[in-house]
C-alpha cells in the first residue's frame, strides 16, 4: 500500500508577529522545526491541543501559507518555492478538507457549480458533469443534491460535498484539518468512515489533523504529536495511542473523554433520500 | 375515500407524500416559502409603482402631451395649476410645466442611475483589487480614494463640476467622482471579508487563477451589499444633480431638468409659489421613492 515519500517537510518554522494596542511587538512561534514524511498511500495523524500549531502546519503543507524557514517537498519538488504553472500543477496534487463546513462552501454556488469549478481548474474546457456525478456517488450523496445550495444541506452533507470538491481535482494527498470537529458525534463517525473508505478506494495519502486522539487509530497508520510547535512524539498510531512515551502525549490521551463503545460504528445503511433532510 | 378528499381532511399534512418526481413537493414548498420571505412590503411597492409611472411618463412624454417642452407662449406665462389646457400651470416663459416635468424626468432619472452605475463599476474594479491585494498596491489605491472623503459630497460635486465647467457630461463626471470612493470602500471591505472565507482558500487550492477566483467566487458574494448601497445612492445622485443644475453647473438652458427648472423659477416664489415649487416636489417625491425602494429591496434581500 505504501510507497516512496510523496510529502516531506523538513525544519519547518513559522512565527506569527503582531502588535498590541500599546504598539508592543509580540511573536508567537507556531512551528519550531517540524519534520514529517508521508509515504505515497500512507496516512499520518497530527494531534495536539488547540494552539499546538496543527492548523498552521496543515496550511503550510497545502501551500496556503509559506514557512519562515524549512522546506516542503511534494512529489520531490520544493512546493513553496514553485511558481506559475508549475505551482498550479503541483497545487492540484494536494487538497484540503476544511474544518468548518458552514464557511467552506460558497453560499451562492450550487453543489454542481462548486464541483465544476474545482474540476474546471483541473481540466479547462472539460465537461465536468460526469465527474460531478461520480463524486456524488463516491461521497454517498444522491445526484439530485447537485442542484442544491449549501444552505439546504446539513453539516454532514456539506462536509461530504467538501470531500467531493477536494477529490474531484484528483489529488494524491488530502489534508483533513479538523474535518469532523464541527460535526456531531454520529456524523463524525460517518465522515471518518467515508474518509477511510475513500482512502482505500482511491489510494489516497491522508494527513489527518485532529485534537481528538480517539479517532487517530481508526483513521491513520502513523501519528505525530505536536506541542507548542514542537514534535514531541511520533510512531505507529496504535502503539503511540496505547502506550505513549512522552509526558505530553500521556496527558493528551488521559485528558480525552472516553466512550463505552468504539466510535466508528455508525455506517449509513442507504443514501439519503432527495428532499428529506438527514 | 378519494385522494382529493384525503388531501382536504384535517391533519392531511401527516399523509404520505403523493406520488411524483422525488423531492418535487418539498422543492415547490421551499420555493413558495422563499417567495413569501422575499416579498417586498407595501410602501416599497407603492414607491416602485410611482417610479414606474415617472419612468413611463418620461419615455412616452411626446405621446402624452401636445406641448413642446422648449417653446412657450409668453401670453400664457405663470398660469396657475388647473388652468384650462395646463394641468400644472405654466412657467415664466409660458411653457407647460407638466410637459417640462415629463421631459425633465428623462435627465433627472438618468442622473439618478447613470453616475451611480458608472461609479459602481469603477468601485468594483478598485475595491476588488485593493481587497484581494492588501499590500502596497491596495493600500495606495485606497489611500488615494480616501482623499475624496475629506470633502462633503455636495462641496466635492460643486468643486469638480466648477473645475470642469458647466455642462451635463461634466456634472455626470463630478457625480461619478463623488460616488466612487464610498462605493470602493464598501467593495474593499466586502472583498476582504469574502477573501478570508474558507471557500475562497479551497478555490485557491484547485489551482484556479486569481482572476477566475475573483470573478467566480468573490464577486458574487461582494455584489449584494454593493448593489444595496448603490441603490441607496440613487436618491442622493438625483438630489446632487438637481443641486448642480440649480446653481448653473448642470444642464444648459432651455433643456428641461428638474433642478434647472427649480432654479429658473426661484424668482417666482413670491408671485407664483405653487408653480415655483412643483419641480421641487417632483425631486422630493422621486428621491423619497428611490430611498424607499432601496430600503425595501435591502430588507427583502435580508429576509431571503
Amino acid at each position: 500500500m505504501t510507497g516512496p515519500p510523496i510529502l516531506r517537510a523538513q525544519g519547518v518554522h513559522k512565527t506569527f508577529r503582531s502588535r498590541d494596542r500599546s504598539g508592543r511587538r509580540h511573536e508567537t512561534a507556531a512551528l519550531r522545526g517540524v519534520d514529517l514524511e508521508v509515504p505515497l498511500g500512507g496516512s499520518l495523524a497530527v494531534v495536539g491541543e488547540s494552539g499546538s500549531g496543527k492548523s498552521t502546519l496543515a496550511r503550510i503543507l497545502v501551500g496556503l501559507d509559506a514557512p519562515d524557514s524549512g522546506t516542503v517537498h511534494l512529489d520531490g519538488v520544493d512546493f513553496p518555492a514553485s511558481t506559475g504553472a508549475t505551482r498550479r500543477a503541483l497545487q492540484r496534487q494536494i487538497q484540503m478538507i476544511f474544518q468548518d463546513p458552514y464557511r467552506s462552501l460558497n453560499p451562492r454556488m450550487s453543489v454542481r457549480s462548486a464541483l465544476r469549478f474545482a474540476h474546471h481548474a483541473e481540466q479547462p474546457g472539460a465537461d465536468a458533469d460526469e465527474a460531478c456525478r461520480t463524486m456524488m456517488q463516491l461521497v454517498r450523496l444522491p445526484e439530485s443534491y447537485l442542484d442544491r445550495r449549501p444552505h439546504s444541506l446539513s453539516g454532514g452533507e456539506r462536509q461530504r460535498v467538501n470531500i467531493a470538491r477536494a477529490l474531484i481535482a484528483r489529488p494524491n494527498v488530502v489534508v483533513a484539518d479538523e474535518a469532523v470537529s464541527a460535526l456531531d458525534r454520529s456524523v463524525q463517525a460517518d465522515i471518518l468512515n467515508l474518509l477511510a473508505d475513500l482512502r482505500r478506494e482511491l489510494r489516497l495519502t491522508l494527513v489527518y489533523i485532529t485534537h481528538d486522539v480517539h479517532t487517530v487509530s481508526a483513521v491513520c497508520e502513523d501519528v505525530l504529536v505536536l506541542h507548542q510547535g514542537l514534535v514531541v512524539e511520533r510512531g505507529r498510531a496504535a502503539t503511540v495511542m496505547a502506550d505513549p512515551t512522552a509526558d505530553y502525549t500521556r496527558a493528551l490521551v488521559a485528558a480525552a473523554p472516553t466512550v463505552d463503545r468504539p466510535l466508528v460504528t455508525v455506517r449509513p445503511t442507504s443514501p439519503p433520500v432527495a428532499g428529506v433532510p438527514s | 375515500m378519494s385522494t382529493s378528499a384525503l388531501a382536504e381532511a384535517p391533519g392531511s399534512e401527516a399523509l404520505p407524500t403523493p406520488p411524483g418526481p422525488p423531492g418535487l413537493v418539498p422543492r415547490v414548498l421551499a420555493r413558495a416559502r422563499s417567495r413569501r420571505r422575499s416579498r417586498v412590503d407595501l410602501p416599497t411597492r407603492l414607491a416602485f409603482g410611482f417610479l414606474v409611472l415617472v419612468l413611463l411618463s418620461a419615455v412616452f412624454a411626446p405621446l402624452l402631451t401636445p406641448y413642446d417642452p422648449l417653446v412657450g407662449d409668453i401670453s400664457q406665462r405663470l398660469l396657475s395649476p388647473g388652468s384650462p389646457g395646463h394641468l400644472l400651470g405654466t412657467d415664466e416663459q409660458g411653457r407647460d410645466i407638466a410637459t417640462r416635468l415629463m421631459f425633465g424626468a428623462r435627465l433627472s432619472l438618468l442622473a439618478a442611475v447613470l453616475p451611480v452605475a458608472v461609479a459602481s463599476v469603477l468601485a468594483l474594479a478598485c475595491g476588488l483589487i485593493a481587497g484581494s491585494r492588501p499590500g502596497l498596491l491596495g493600500t495606495v489605491l485606497m489611500r488615494v480614494l480616501d482623499v475624496f472623503f475629506a470633502f462633503p459630497a455636495i462641496m466635492l460635486a460643486i468643486g469638480v463640476a466648477a473645475a470642469l465647467g458647466p455642462g451635463l457630461h461634466n456634472a455626470f463626471g463630478a457625480l461619478v467622482l463623488v460616488f466612487t470612493p464610498p462605493l470602493a470602500r464598501v467593495v474593499e471591505a466586502a472583498t476582504r471579508h469574502v477573501a478570508g472565507m474558507e471557500y475562497v482558500q479551497a478555490a485557491q487550492l484547485t489551482g484556479a487563477t486569481r482572476a477566475r477566483i475573483l470573478v467566480r467566487q468573490v464577486l458574487p458574494n461582494v455584489l449584494p451589499p454593493v448593489l444595496t448601497y448603490a441603490a441607496s445612492l440613487m436618491g442622493v445622485s438625483l438630489l446632487l444633480m438637481a443641486g448642480l443644475s440649480f446653481v448653473g453647473l448642470g444642464v444648459r438652458p432651455p433643456t428641461p431638468e428638474w433642478g434647472f427648472m427649480l432654479g429658473s423659477m426661484r424668482d417666482m416664489i413670491y408671485t407664483s409659489p405653487v408653480n415655483a415649487i412643483l419641480p421641487g416636489i417632483a425631486i422630493f417625491l422621486t428621491a423619497v421613492a428611490l430611498n424607499v425602494v432601496s430600503d425595501g429591496l435591502r430588507d427583502a434581500a435580508d429576509r431571503s
